[in-house]
């Protein structure tokens, strides 16, 4: 499409789709053309490079590049589930919050007070201190932390638009509020929207990615990358590859990402949304 | 022998950076401010006279691009130069008053501190006489208790008001040249009328030189000495004020003054077909693709000549008899305004208000934006609703259209009594009462194509037509409104502010209403198109007997659109009746100042001829200085009545609120007048 | 009563104090809820499956965890005041002990790393800023760009891997920090954790000091300032500054509320002790009173943070306190 075309032409559009497409390869195919079991002893443990071993072994004898290439999924899967239920309650509420406004908005609104109340990594923390950790908590806690911010985002864009005169008239031709509020208004704030949800999910990849580090979300033996950084820390000093290479793959997702959202910007931002003469 | 000039635009060529490469925005001009003149600039949106106006004072908006010519201030270059380098000349030597008031003024500083500021820089006060300074000078533009104003900040005055300090903060050094880049639009038109009034007292009384810059001409022809027609970035006429508005010799002044409705006379607006080109057309006449008087000799570029008679046109065939005639004398009929009240024993009105009262709550008090208001309207009517901000009248058309609910009231439509919120009304009656409102950039939906916009109220409101006679009757409107039907696959963006008015025209005629309710539906256009769209109108009563609720600020539309009219001021209605009669011999005080307050050449011209040499240019009502700021808009009225001295001929002061383009200024009148009127703007 | 005009004088001088404890008030609350009103056995999880049910009876009575809902609430509360934090489950040791001296060092760290920040980002900022679209900003904005979306572990660990590994400068493990004997000692330790902590908020300020440079000439009364004479100095500190700075302050407390999580992982990964390592620590082994008084902690500093920037932010904007419409007469 014509919109495609032009959202690449711009430099970190490019860049950045090239990069995410890059990494879901190796999460995706990955798995299915690693050489050895990802989970499974296969030989001497701190082994360097060799033919068999591309990244060599790590602390428990495991192949490294059959890790990496298996580790990929987590890393992308999840915060992809969690910014989806983020998006999903976030414009239910901001718009049903910012058109209706009356009683609806002040309980949304206190309720997104009183979860932003405070901040999200503590929030998540707490969370997984109650509920324990592995994947499905911190999907749901991420999703939870996030959708207040993406409520209020979506908000204010509803509230931007209500007032508009094309949305008044249709408050006098009698339309329901369903159409108003998907027909008239959402598709109006789609370019706020996916410039935050790009942004939302650079947070997210970081933002998993470090919990998984710290040993509070994807639990080890699994060859989730984040896991694989901690894993393989003691071995910074002889053997940097195992932590290196999927540190190095999380950045280059988290910067793709990131770089997508700035390209939104410039192609919503850049005349797009904004003058109609 | 003519004064020395002091700030002098030669060959002056200038564009903007754009992503290809440079749009050109003036070609060639030549600008001349002679000393202790003023001098108009005239010309509708995108002519280029803001970029202008910013040239002349030496400043260099960022991407604009110098391509030729040069702007000497005293046979000093000031084009080309730095900032550090300009800087002794502004505030100084050359002051600028931009158009909108909420850009000139700092919202974060007190008032007094900003007036202090240019005593102290300017004048090199220090800092207790500086503000002394700044309270006098607060006290000349009739700011009531300049002590007080002096600690408070901009957003605690109005409009009116906030425009008077940033004329006192301009004026208040004597710089020797003012360029006023549109300082009154957006005003109400008896604030425009103080406003403009102070200005030029002013100006005359310290002597300086004034560029006035504005698309309305009538008041340019008022308040100034010499005018300078604008079009696509050239000069295409000059000469002084009065020959240029009462004789034009170019095509377009020509169109330009004819296309501008007078609220006196009963003359058909024409408007101008095509729109203005927003780059400069070099190779041939600019206006030529919408010139009536186009030949082959309009194909190649055309310079600014100068006429025996002094006068400078661009035009190849200025001075031949067709063209020197004034106004267009063509057209039997009148636009659509029938004289004659319906008669008593008429068909039951369309629609019938009775007794509506609005009121609101702000800031824990409660106003009322409407008080006890009757209107009723029959088939084939037209009633004019006209008032200035704060008078209730959107607020009137809102509640009719049932997106608000008064707190008294009754509303009857075909003489069946209907709930106030549209919500619920019956399909039926929701059908019949549409409404279109003012803003062009907002009154479409974006990311609908113009098809389904119009499709779907088609489709809700016809639910027996199948999709070949929904589309049948879409052309048929469309037709009718001179649209043509290949926009119905384009959307909003890539269409003009007419075109995007009339599209949304066929939005509330596309299903057969009784009653369309216009909420100044042409005041955010330029004046050409304002014209077309009143002619369009017209033609549409005769052919479709529509009934219409028109509300308008502008005096001169109401003549041409309205039979009849109520007149408010702060939700109370002060007058109604005939609107030729409401117009010429108006009945309240109120209704008398908005009239009075409308620009107008002819009695200015009569006035200052038979009497007065040059010298006494002030005009007599104005003699004790500008009106102190303690009137309320109502209170001007009964203020004036009082007064009793002044004959209703004098007619001074600003005109109706023609504002251009989009965005901009209606933008900021929307931002300042939340639904019902939080603060009216008051003089 | 209320709106007596005395009251009324008085109210914009209560508001401050009067949000701050009713935000911590929301705070404690939601901190409450989560930890106590979750599934799982807080006493199962401290003793291990081995627990006899006897053991486990002596746990909950030990903290208070066999009372009804309301009572603990009433009690959480009753000690949150009077600065008791509770025994943490797994050391057994009040937590205030074990809080204590790493409160401190954190406190440094942050302040050290906001320091380094501040220092490098907002000259780079302005100076790119005034070369807006040039080469050199382009640069920057690229670095920035990517530092932006860098996880902290990330960074943390290249800085190991570099400084520490390959060219042996500064200490990677920070153990050591607030303990050892020599101030060079002392310091080195906060060193690399401070800058890898800098290196993420760094991004973020650079951005916002670069887009207030640009800002000058774009705002429409700054141009009229401009054409009023008013020039230099006095056009930046006086009519661009109280504009300019609330955004500013907005975002700064909102980057400290993102910077909490950088503060935790870069702790981990050098082994930093400090309150956010204590955290990881204490939410692995699911010791709800540490975690707990830890989060409110934080969390009352960033209630604080917020409201102080809020309070500043209405003070540079006169437009939104309430104020009188000047009367026509």
């Amino acid at each position: 499409m014509k919109a495609i075309r032009r959202f690449l032409a711009i430099p970190p559009g490019l860049a950045g789709t090239i990069g995410l497409l890059v990494i879901l390869a190796i999460s995706l195919i990955g798995p299915a053309v690693a050489p050895y079991n990802p989970d499974a002893s296969v030989a001497a443990p701190a082994l360097g490079p060799s033919a068999a071993h591309l990244l060599g072994t790590d602390l428990l004898g495991r192949d490294v590049w059959s890790r990496f290439l298996c580790g990929g999924l987590s890393v992308i899967v999840l915060p992809l589930i969690a910014v989806s239920g983020a998006l999903v309650i976030g414009c239910a509420a901001g718009l049903l919050s910012g058109y209706l406004g009356g009683w609806v908005d002040t309980i949304v609104t206190r309720t997104v007070d009183i979860v932003l109340a405070l901040p999200p990594f503590l929030l998540v923390l707490v969370i997984i201190a109650g509920f324990g950790t592995g994947g499905s908590v911190i999907v749901i806690a991420v999703a939870a932390v996030y959708a207040p911010s993406i409520t209020r985002v979506i908000r204010s864009a509803t509230q931007a638009i209500r007032p508009r005169e094309f949305v008044l008239v249709a408050r006098a031709r009698g339309d329901s509020v369903r159409w108003i509020t998907l027909r008239e208004i959402a598709p109006n704030i789609v370019p706020t929207l996916l410039v935050e949800v790009a942004i939302r999910l650079t947070f997210a990849v970081m933002f998993i990615a470090s919990l998984s580090f710290l040993g509070l979300g994807v639990q080890p033996p699994s060859p989730n990358w984040g896991v694989m950084v901690a894993e393989n820390r003691d071995l910074l000093f002889s053997y940097p590859l195992p932590v290196l290479v999927p540190a190095i793959a999380i950045a280059v997702l988290a910067i793709s990402v990131n770089l997508i959202a700035d390209a939104l910007t410039i192609f919503f931002g850049g005349g797009r949304q904004g003058q109609m003469r | 022998m003519s004064p020395p000039v002091l700030l002098s635009a030669r060959a002056l060529s200038a564009g903007y950076r754009d992503g290809a490469g440079t749009r050109q925005i003036l070609a060639d001009v030549d600008l001349d401010l002679p000393e202790n003149r003023i001098v108009g600039l005239a010309g509708e949106s995108g002519c280029g006279k803001s970029t202008l106006a910013l040239a002349m004072a030496g400043y260099r908006p960022p991407g604009l691009r110098l391509l030729g010519g040069s702007v000497t201030f005293r046979g000093q270059t000031i084009t080309g130069r730095s900032a550090r380098q300009l800087r002794r000349y502004w505030g100084r030597h050359i002051a600028y008053l931009p158009q909108d008031t909420a850009t000139a003024l700092n919202p974060a500083l007190r008032v007094g501190r900003q007036i202090a500021e240019v005593f102290q820089l300017h004048k090199g006060l220090g800092r207790r006489d500086a503000l002394a300074a700044g309270a006098d000078m607060l006290g000349r533009v009739g700011i009531g208790d300049p002590e007080r104003a002096m600690h408070r900040y901009p957003h605690e005055f109005s409009g009116g008001q906030q425009q008077r300090i940033a004329i006192a903060i301009a004026l208040g050094p004597g710089p020797e040249v003012v360029i006023l880049d549109e300082p009154t639009t957006g005003l109400d038109v008896t604030v425009q009328a103080l406003v403009n009034t102070l200005i030029v007292d002013l100006i005359r009384a310290e002597r300086m030189t004034a560029l006035y810059v504005s698309h309305n001409l009538a008041l340019l022809a008022v308040l100034c000495d010499e005018l300078r027609i604008l079009y696509a970035g050239q000069v295409v006429e000059a000469g002084s004020a009065e020959q240029v508005y009462f004789t034009p010799e170019h095509p377009y002044t020509r169109d330009l003054v004819a296309a501008v409705p007078h609220h006196l006379d009963d003359k058909p607006v024409r408007g101008i077909g095509g729109t203005p080109p927003q780059s400069v057309v070099l190779d041939s006449c600019a206006f030529g693709p919408r010139c009536g008087f186009r030949t082959q000799a309009c194909a190649v570029p055309v310079p600014l000549a100068i006429r025996p008679n002094g006068r400078e046109v661009r035009c190849v065939r200025a001075g031949e008899p067709a063209l020197a005639k004034g106004r267009t004398t063509d057209l039997a009929t009148a636009n659509g305004a029938s004289a004659g009240l319906p008669s008593a024993a008429g068909p039951p009105p369309v629609l019938a208000a009775t007794g509506v009262s609005v009121s609101y709550t702000h800031a824990g008090r409660s106003m009322t934006a409407l008080d006890d208001l009757t209107l009723t309207i029959g088939p084939g009517e037209v009633v004019g609703v006209v008032g200035e901000s704060g008078s209730g009248k959107s607020t009137l058309l809102r509640a009719l259209a049932g997106l608000l609910v008064p707190r008294a009231g009754t509303l009857e439509v075909n003489g069946a009594v209907v709930p106030w919120p549209s919500g619920r009304r019956s399909q039926d009656i929701r059908r019949e009462i549409q409404i279109v409102f003012q803003n062009p950039d907002a009154s479409l939906n974006p990311r609908q194509s113009v098809g389904a916009i119009l499709d779907h109220p088609l489709r809700k409101f016809r639910p027996g037509l199948d999709r070949d006679q929904r589309a049948h009757r879409i052309r048929e409107v469309f037709g009718q409104l001179r649209l043509s039907p290949d926009l119905l696959e384009r959307y909003p963006a890539a269409l003009s502010g007419g075109q995007r008015q009339r599209v949304a025209l066929a939005r509330a005629l596309v299903a057969d209403p009784a009653v369309v309710l216009c909420d100044e539906i042409t005041s955010a256009l330029d004046v050409s198109v304002q014209a077309s769209i009143l002619e369009l109108l017209g033609e549409l009563r005769r052919a479709s007997g529509l009934a219409m609720i028109f509300v308008t600020h502008d005096l001169g539309v109401l003549r041409a659109v309205a039979d009849r009219a109520l007149v408010l001021e702060a939700g109370h209605v002060r007058e109604t009746g005939v609107v030729s009669q409401l117009l010429e011999t108006p009945r309240h005080a109120y209704t008398a100042t908005l009239v009075r307050s409308i620009p107008d050449p002819a009695a200015h011209h009569a006035e200052q001829h038979p009497g007065g040499s040059d010298e006494t240019r002030v005009p007599r009502r104005l003699r004790g200085g500008p009106r102190p700021d303690g009137l309320r808009a109502g209170d001007a009225g009964r203020g004036r009545c009082r007064a009793g001295r002044r004959p209703l001929r004098h007619r001074r002061g600003a005109d109706r609120q023609g504002r251009r383009g989009a965005g901009g200024v209606a933008g900021v009148d929307a931002a300042h007048r939340p639904r019902g009127a939080g603060r009216a703007d008051r003089v | 009563m209320l709106t007596s005009p005395r009251w009324r004088g008085l109210a914009p001088y209560l508001r401050l104090p009067v949000r701050l404890v009713l935000s911590l008030l929301a705070v404690s609350v939601l901190v409450f809820l989560l930890t106590i009103a979750v599934p799982g056995d807080p006493a199962r999880a401290a003793l291990g499956k081995a627990a006899t049910p006897a053991q486990l009876k002596a746990f909950d009575a030990a903290h208070g965890l066999d009372a009804p809902l309301y009572e603990q609430f009433g009690r959480f509360l009753q000690h949150l005041v009077l600065g008791q934090l509770g025994t943490s489950y797994a050391s057994g040791q009040s937590v205030a002990t074990a809080i204590g001296a790493r409160f401190e060092r954190t406190f440094f760290l942050v302040l050290i790393a906001w320091l380094i920040a501040a220092l490098i980002s907002i000259p780079v900022g302005m100076w790119s800023g005034r070369r807006a679209g040039s080469v050199a900003d382009s640069a920057v904005s690229g670095i920035t760009l990517g530092l932006a979306a860098l996880p902290e572990f990330v960074i943390g660990l290249l800085l190991v891997f570099i400084v520490g590994v390959k060219l042996g400068w500064l200490p990677v493990n920070s153990t050591q920090a607030g303990y050892a004997t020599t101030p060079w000692g002392d310091f080195s330790s906060y060193l690399l954790p401070a800058i890898t902590i800098a290196l993420t908020i760094i991004p973020y300020i650079t951005r916002l000091a670069r887009a207030n440079a640009r800002e000058v000439d774009s705002e429409p009364y700054i141009r009229a300032a401009i054409l009023r004479g008013v020039h230099g100095p006095r056009l930046t500190f006086m009519h661009v500054l109280p504009n300019a700075a609330p955004p500013v302050l907005n975002a700064l407390a909102l980057q400290f509320a993102g910077s909490i999580g950088g503060v935790v992982v870069t702790e981990t990964v050098f082994g930093f002790p400090g309150i956010g390592q204590l955290l990881v620590q204490a939410v692995g082994s699911r010791d709800l009173p540490v975690v707990q008084a830890i989060t409110i902690i934080i969390g009352a500093v960033y209630v604080l943070v917020n409201t102080l920037a809020d309070a500043g932010v209405r003070a540079l904007t006169p437009r939104l306190r309430p104020t009188q419409q000047v009367a026509s007469t």
